[in-house]
């Protein structure tokens, strides 16, 4: 039994009987004794709505702004929210002016309905009167519309809307959305912040459940930012912090794309060389090319790496790089899309595979002393998932 | 009239004509011409890179990097000139940078296009019906995966309104590959336990605007 929300309730019959009460004070508390009947009984509701006149209904009526509940809503279902994640001595006092939030809506309902028992015992409301309760009801309508969908913000106080909920005439429970909308969904909250693993009996059969995970998947796995077009041209032109070249490097040892645009702008510069030698070397040099070819020890340098890479292969779950440095060559066997990959790299038949490193850019095969000797081809086999490589490639 | 002059002078007298306001399309044209046949080759081994690229793609690349040259280049070459000497010597290096930049931005802008399968309906009708399928298959999931991107961006995007400092944590630990909660800590100079907070409280809001987004889009119930 909740007594203590029924308590509540009975303390606010004093209110009926206070004679000091507002009409809106009446009227919400005359409709959450109907609303709640079976539970708290309607002892003094019928004699409060008789005293009520119609002018002060009227009055009352024309002052109401239903919209101006959508911000304490909203900032309810934050507050909501905060209730576990913030976890901490505060998780409690965000819980009551969350509920708050929603118990203010919840009052409006309740004065609605006391207008109806007000009207079965004076007459309906006519006139400007009649287009203002109209106008009311419709503007709850609307909120209700507009907020119902964003009832999983108030799962974190599941256990006080239960009870606010259980206490509602049976008819009146749907209707309040706001203590009974995805009121058994607890176990969402842990998605949240951990993912979709912790599946439970209640998330598997629950089909809100089930969509909000599905739908908010793109967040557990969330894309990356690639490199734009400004990037990549302060990438070339060095003018990036330490910071954003490492976020390169990161970005681009796992996307594709991105380190295809990396590749491209040093096959961009080798092309500008060439074609400046290429200028240079013909017969007729004009003095133009001449002038604007610029001295070797002043040619632009990349802010990349000093290296070459070379893409030997691309799967959809690996990538084969042949990467040459000034006095290393070495081949990069990388997995895509999370996939574990093994690979290995063979001089000659026979002999055993050159044994890789693991890096942040997948498996590495040093190939500078096989270089070194004169070894110019090797034979590769790569592994990952159901899908298998085997190639020759010379380095 | 502008033959005898070399580079370095015809790209002062293009840069002073445009200082005082005074029409430069001559020696600007001089200059580019002369630069023709070098940005043609440049373009044509970034076409080799992305494996795909014609003739007319080198025409339309080759004007939009003048045209650049033309807004930003002139200006941005005296910076770079004078604050790195190094990375670009010459205008005419700067001017095959641009061009490089400018293939490479179109090859990347057009990847997705050039990979999805062909508009021409007599095209599409020498496909076996299984292909057409197929192809309309993954046209449908592209443009589902795009709407889904463009939601979480919309969600990220409110998520830095509201929550500012989880935004930040998430943007570096996720969108950036950082992944590692002591080095999002030292950027943000942050505690560690702060980074694991907010890259957490960032993950919950996110799933939340996000699914607030999802309801309110075109097509969903509300």
């Amino acid at each position: 039994m909740n007594t203590a929300a029924m308590s509540r309730y009975t303390a606010r019959r004093q209110q009926l009987t206070a004679g000091s009460s507002s009409p809106g004070v009446v009227l919400e508390v005359a409709g959450d004794l109907l609303r709640r009947s079976r539970q708290v009984g309607t002892e003094g509701v019928e004699d409060a709505l008789r005293g009520l006149g119609r002018r002060e209904v009227e009055t009352w009526l024309q002052a109401q702004k239903p919209q101006a509940l959508q911000p304490v809503l909203l900032r309810a279902a934050e507050e909501a929210v905060e209730v576990v994640l913030d976890g901490g001595e505060e998780a409690e006092m965000w819980r009551l002016s969350a509920m708050e939030g929603l118990a203010a809506r919840d009052r409006a309902a309740s004065a609605v309905v006391a207008l109806v028992a007000w009207e079965a015992l004076h007459g309906p409301l006519d006139g400007e009167a009649a287009r203002n309760l109209e106008r009311f009801v419709e503007g709850l309508g609307k909120l209700d519309s507009a907020l119902r969908p964003r009832a999983r913000w108030f799962i974190p106080l599941n256990p006080q809307r239960r009870q606010e909920r259980d206490l509602l005439e049976p008819a009146e429970q749907d209707k309040a959305w706001w203590f009974s909308a995805r009121a058994g969904c607890d176990d969402l909250v842990a998605t949240w912040t951990g993912g979709a693993q912790s599946s439970t009996p209640h998330l598997q059969g629950c089909a809100d459940c089930r969509a909000d995970i599905a739908d908010a998947a793109p967040v557990d796995s969330p894309p990356r930012r690639h490199l734009t077009e400004d990037d990549l041209w302060r990438f070339d032109m060095g003018l990036m912090s330490e910071d954003e070249r490492s976020r390169v490097d990161a970005h681009t040892a796992r996307c594709g794309e991105c380190a295809q645009a990396v590749l491209a702008l040093g096959e961009g510069d080798d092309a500008i060389e060439d074609a400046l030698e290429m200028e240079e070397g013909d017969a007729g040099l004009s003095p133009a090319a001449r002038t604007s070819r610029a001295p070797v020890s002043q040619r632009p340098l990349a802010a990349r790496h000093p290296e070459h890479r070379e893409v030997l292969e691309e799967r959809r779950e690996f990538r084969v790089v042949l990467v040459r440095e000034r006095q290393r060559v070495r081949l990069l066997v990388q997995p895509l899309a999370g996939r574990t990959v093994t690979a290995a790299v063979f001089l000659s038949p026979g002999r055993p595979s050159l044994k890789p490193s693991n890096g942040p850019e997948g498996l590495s095969f040093d190939l500078t002393t096989a270089s070194s000797t004169g070894a110019r081809s090797a034979h590769l086999s790569v592994q990952a998932g159901n899908e298998t490589m085997e190639k020759d490639f010379a380095f | 009239m502008y033959e005898q002059l070399s580079d370095d002078e015809l790209f002062a007298e293009v840069v002073r004509r445009r200082a005082t306001d005074e029409p430069f399309g001559g020696p600007l044209g001089t200059l580019v011409q002369r630069w023709n046949r070098p940005a043609r080759y440049v373009i044509s081994k970034i076409q080799a890179s992305y494996g795909r690229g014609s003739p007319a793609d080198a025409d339309e690349l080759f004007q939009d990097a003048v045209g650049k040259f033309l807004d930003r280049g002139l200006d941005q070459f005296r910076g770079v000139s004078q604050q790195m000497p190094g990375r670009s010597a010459s205008p005419k290096t700067f001017f095959l940078r641009i061009v490089k930049h400018v293939a490479i931005d179109f090859y990347r802008r057009h990847r997705e296009e050039l990979a999805a399968p062909p508009s021409d309906p007599d095209d599409a009708m020498e496909e076996p019906p299984s292909e057409t399928a197929r192809a309309v298959e993954l046209g449908r999931r592209r443009e589902e995966r795009a709407e889904a991107q463009e939601l979480y961006w919309a969600a990220f995007a409110r998520l830095q309104q509201e929550h500012p400092k989880e935004a930040s944590a998430w943007e570096l630990y996720h969108h950036e590959d950082v992944e590692d909660h002591e080095e999002c800590a030292r950027r943000l100079n942050i505690s560690v336990v702060n980074s694991y907070k907010r890259v957490s409280r960032a993950q919950a809001y996110l799933k939340l605007y996000l699914l607030d987004l999802q309801r309110e889009s075109p097509g969903e119930e509300a």
